[in-house]
């Protein structure tokens, strides 16, 4: 089988020839194939029929890409190894992204990805993460596996459509699990001022203001 | 230097030898005026809701996503497949990929039932994460099992890992094979008199917001200008720039509701910036991907009707009337689609030739479409299709087109200013949908 994921719900994969729906996305994942058997050309997303939404090259290799074509994506950032246009623009701008769960511990893991816990429970800098959790990685170091914990790679953050006035409070809330982080303070001195330019520990604190 | 100056010559009097100041010029003053828009702009913000003026920067919307009791098993351990005996016995992993926020808590509970979609059996649930089932009716008389006979190497065991959960066939029988499977919860059965002991449940809202944003426009005139300078407008020139600002800021308003982006920008200090979000960024759910160079036909008919059929439509909290805002290419390519059926007879054409299809019926659902010049011609837009519910959008507004002339004492200028302050309130994304280009 293969795993993708998508920042749409349900995204559809369209046949160009007859108009027919080939796979649809559901809560942002799509699983193609077999899901005992990895790998096979059955078991991934076949580029033939599919709509060519990128007319070119996208990742500046100079090959022909068939799901690149079709919308692949790349979660490993905005730059796909180089700095011309054309590899800049890959990457984030897929509309879909493989997402193959392995087995926490085995991953391949750089600062700053973000994965999610698909199954089981697994740690991370010693905080523990159950299924649905996302984590954005700080160090190089991999997950440790608690009891029949996966992870796959996740979306970034930017292609995350959610509230996204809160966004990073949300995640610390809910991901990072280190309290209500806010934007800005209030003071009986000053009235708003932006978090960071602030002591809360200060006697003039008063409390936070969301945006 | 002439005191006097008399300009009588000989000669025939001609259209070239007249002075050419004192001819008359022949100027239309019905001045026509060319828009970028093939179309005049469309009032689409006209056909949404108007609710009560914000009450603060943010504004949020509550919304209750009822339970979904189909789920989906991605995994299945065959107890027979370690222990033999086991034949009605299994290990399912169920994706609970409707409550995603939640999913890492498995939802069933000890005595509920499961209908097994691809087999068709029922199955009760035996043991749980949390709990086990009951095999007498003494305090400790729950199930338990070595877990070898899923696998596992603990020994006796009265829970399962996590995420997963045993079922037993309710009937006799073994359980017969699949991969995967579709289930269908049934609720909880009990026995004769059983003490009251299900597990409780409990829901709760999910939320949505948008921020209210401040906008502005202005127009700045000297005093000669507006009051001594005549010009062929049939309106004074002030009454003329003041008339296109307005137009203008209104459709620097419409293109919010449709492209916006929420956020929100604290760069000056105290003094919080707010953008609203507008259709395209709060659909996150429906948006699909097509080829722009896909022929008009039967193939791009059926592309709408899947596109209407998985999206346009999987959801209709507000009726089965939704609003199709297409870009010009698109729309032809749909008219061009039925261009065959302008040969039935019972088409009425009462002397017009063409086809004009503002409505599309399907699977008892109405899409009525509209052009809409957002979605600029020319440009990759105009193969779009954003469809909406309008009944699902709400105007929250402060200001509408509130105008202030303002100048300091010591100015001559004139100075007009218009604002708009306000949002929209999007409720339930699910019900949009937008079928594009990348």
């Amino acid at each position: 089988m293969a795993r993708y994921i998508s920042q749409h719900d349900k995204l559809m994969l369209l046949n160009t020839f007859n108009g027919d729906l080939i796979h649809l996305f559901d809560q942002g994942i799509l699983i193609v194939g077999d899901p005992t058997t990895n790998g096979g050309a059955a078991n991934v997303i076949d580029p033939t029929s599919l709509p060519h939404l990128f007319a070119t090259d996208l990742d500046g290799s100079g090959t022909a890409h068939d799901l690149e074509h079709v919308g692949l994506g790349s979660l490993n950032g905005k730059d796909y190894g180089g700095t011309s246009l054309a590899k800049m623009a890959y990457g984030y701008r897929g509309k879909f992204f493989m997402a193959n769960p392995v087995v926490a511990g085995t991953e391949t893991i750089l600062a700053g990805q973000r994965w999610q816990v698909t199954s089981g429970s697994v740690t991370y800098g010693g905080v523990a993460y159950s299924r649905g959790d996302v984590v954005e990685t700080t160090y190089g170091t991999n997950f440790v596996n608690v009891s029949s914990g996966r992870v796959a790679p996740y979306l970034p953050l930017d292609l995350v459509n959610a509230c996204n006035a809160f966004r990073e409070e949300e995640y610390k809330i809910k991901n990072l699990k280190v309290g209500d982080e806010v934007n800005g303070y209030w003071d009986w001195n000053t009235g708003y001022t932006a978090r960071n330019s602030v002591d809360p520990n200060s006697d003039d604190f008063i409390g936070y203001v969301r945006t | 230097m002439n005191n006097y100056r008399n300009s009588n010559r000989p000669g025939p009097r001609t259209s070239q030898t007249i002075d050419p100041k004192s001819v008359m010029q022949d100027i239309s003053y019905s001045i026509k005026t060319l828009s970028p828009e093939s179309a005049p702009l469309m009032a689409i913000s006209g056909k949404f809701g108007k609710g009560a003026p914000p009450k603060g920067h943010k504004i949020w919307v509550v919304q209750e996503h009822l339970f979904d009791d189909i789920d989906y098993c991605s995994t299945v351990v065959y107890c027979e497949d370690h222990v033999a005996a086991w034949k009605r016995y299994a290990l399912l992993t169920l994706d609970q990929a409707s409550r995603p926020d939640v999913n890492d808590v498995v939802y069933y509970s000890p005595q509920d039932t499961l209908y097994l979609e691809s087999t068709g059996q029922n199955v009760e649930v035996v043991m749980t994460p949390s709990a086990s089932i009951r095999t007498g009716l003494g305090t400790t008389d729950f199930f338990s099992i070595n877990d070898n006979i899923y696998g596992g190497a603990t020994g006796t065991v009265s829970r399962t890992p996590a995420g997963t959960i045993l079922v037993r066939n309710v009937e006799p029988y073994a359980l017969r094979r699949f991969t995967t499977t579709y289930t269908v919860f049934m609720g909880r059965t009990i026995f004769e008199s059983q003490d009251i002991e299900a597990t409780p449940k409990q829901r709760d809202f999910i939320w949505d917001c948008n921020f209210v944003e401040h906008k502005e426009a202005v127009i700045e005139m000297t005093e000669d200008q507006k009051s001594l300078i005549q010009t062929y407008h049939k309106v004074p020139d002030w009454n003329h720039q003041q008339t296109r600002m307005i137009e203008e800021f209104k459709r620097e308003i419409e293109r919010k509701t449709i492209f916006g982006v929420r956020e929100f920008d604290g760069t000056v200090s105290a003094r919080p910036k707010h953008f609203m979000g507008g259709v395209l960024n709060s659909i996150k759910t429906n948006v699909s991907f097509y080829d722009p160079t896909m022929a008009p036909g039967e193939a791009f008919e059926k592309m709408i009707q899947w596109f209407m059929y998985e999206q346009a439509f999987r959801y209709n909290p507000g009726g089965s009337q939704k609003l199709a805002i297409c870009g010009g290419k698109f729309l032809m390519k749909f008219n061009q689609s039925f261009a065959a059926y302008r040969r039935t007879t019972s088409l009425k054409v009462s002397g017009d030739v063409g086809f004009n299809i503002d409505a599309y019926d399907f699977m008892g659902n109405t899409l009525g479409m509209i052009n809409y010049q957002g979605f600029r011609q020319g440009t990759p837009m105009e193969n779009w299709c954003l469809v909406v519910d309008p009944g699902l959008m709400e105007w929250r507004v402060k200001r509408e087109f509130n105008t202030r002339e303002y100048d300091l004492p010591n100015q001559r200028m004139y100075k007009l200013m218009t604002e708009w302050q306000g949002t929209i309130a999007f409720q339930l994304e699910q019900a949009h949908a937008l079928l594009r280009t990348v």
